[in-house]
């Protein structure tokens, strides 16, 4: 497959590895857009703040409904939307 | 639009609510991982026939 | 549709039940199948049920060699191989159909 997919993932409970992931997403050349559900990301905690970093680097386009986050803020309603416009969706 | 949910635990609060919101215009199939009786078989011809997959 | 490619990846040490039932079914379907195990999921590395499925004919079972040692598992299996996320990226960027266990 060759064209270019669409790929969201979902960080949910293990953020870390979440951020991890989305990053080498990147790897296959496809789009990859993250959506911090719910939690607020400790940007202090060394195990986020790198993935985070990565992911900040990559340019990826980060949504998340929790204000606090500092991302794109958008509700649960409109992620729920925004969804379903990706090839792939990985909840983490 | 053909939307199959894959349930491996039971749904908190948003996950419930993105499902809600999907469900409106879309046909929606729920299969519950967290009941026996599964049918791997049709697990699989569903998540070939459906647009999109979700794994919560 | 039978020669679709089925992405699985697996983040947690859980669901093998499922996980098999899966892989069979696909494969009797006439799916190839790719596994990509990371985070707890690399635990499958050295569980002999699992293992069982090195033995399905139409599978490839790749897993991130980083969280491997993130999560200790130090010994490696041979049929099984250790890469990278970049492995995860191909497996999601190649299959038809992705399911996250």
């Amino acid at each position: 497959m060759a064209d270019t997919k669409r790929i969201a993932v979902i960080v949910r409970d293990r953020q870390s590895e979440a951020l991890r992931v989305a990053g080498g997403l990147t790897l296959a050349d496809d789009t990859i857009e993250v959506f911090v559900l719910d939690r607020k990301l400790d940007k202090t905690d060394k195990e986020i703040a790198g993935p985070l970093e990565l992911v900040t680097d990559l340019d990826l386009k980060v949504y998340s409904n929790n204000p606090e986050n500092g991302f794109t803020t958008i509700t649960v309603d409109e992620m729920a939307k925004k969804l379903l416009e990706y090839d792939l969706v990985v909840p983490y | 639009m053909k939307i199959l949910n894959i349930m491996k635990t039971a749904p908190d609060a948003s996950t419930k609510k993105i499902i809600e919101v999907q469900s409106a215009g879309n046909q929606v199939t729920t299969s519950d991982l967290t009941k026996g009786g599964i049918s791997y078989d049709k697990l699989v011809a569903d998540v070939f026939s459906h647009d999109k997959v979700f794994c919560w | 549709m039978a020669d679709k490619l089925l992405g699985i990846m697996i983040t947690k040490y859980e669901n093998l039940d499922h996980i098999a039932g899966v892989v069979k079914a696909a494969r009797k379907a006439g799916h190839p199948v790719q596994l990509f195990m990371t985070d707890e999921g690399v635990k499958f590395t050295r569980d002999p049920k699992f293992l069982e499925l090195l033995k399905v004919d139409g599978v490839e079972i790749s897993v991130c060699d980083h969280s491997c040692e993130k999560q200790g598992v130090h010994e490696k299996t041979d049929g099984i191989s250790y890469g990278s996320q970049y492995n995860n990226a191909g497996l999601l960027h190649d299959s038809e159909r992705v399911l996250v266990f």
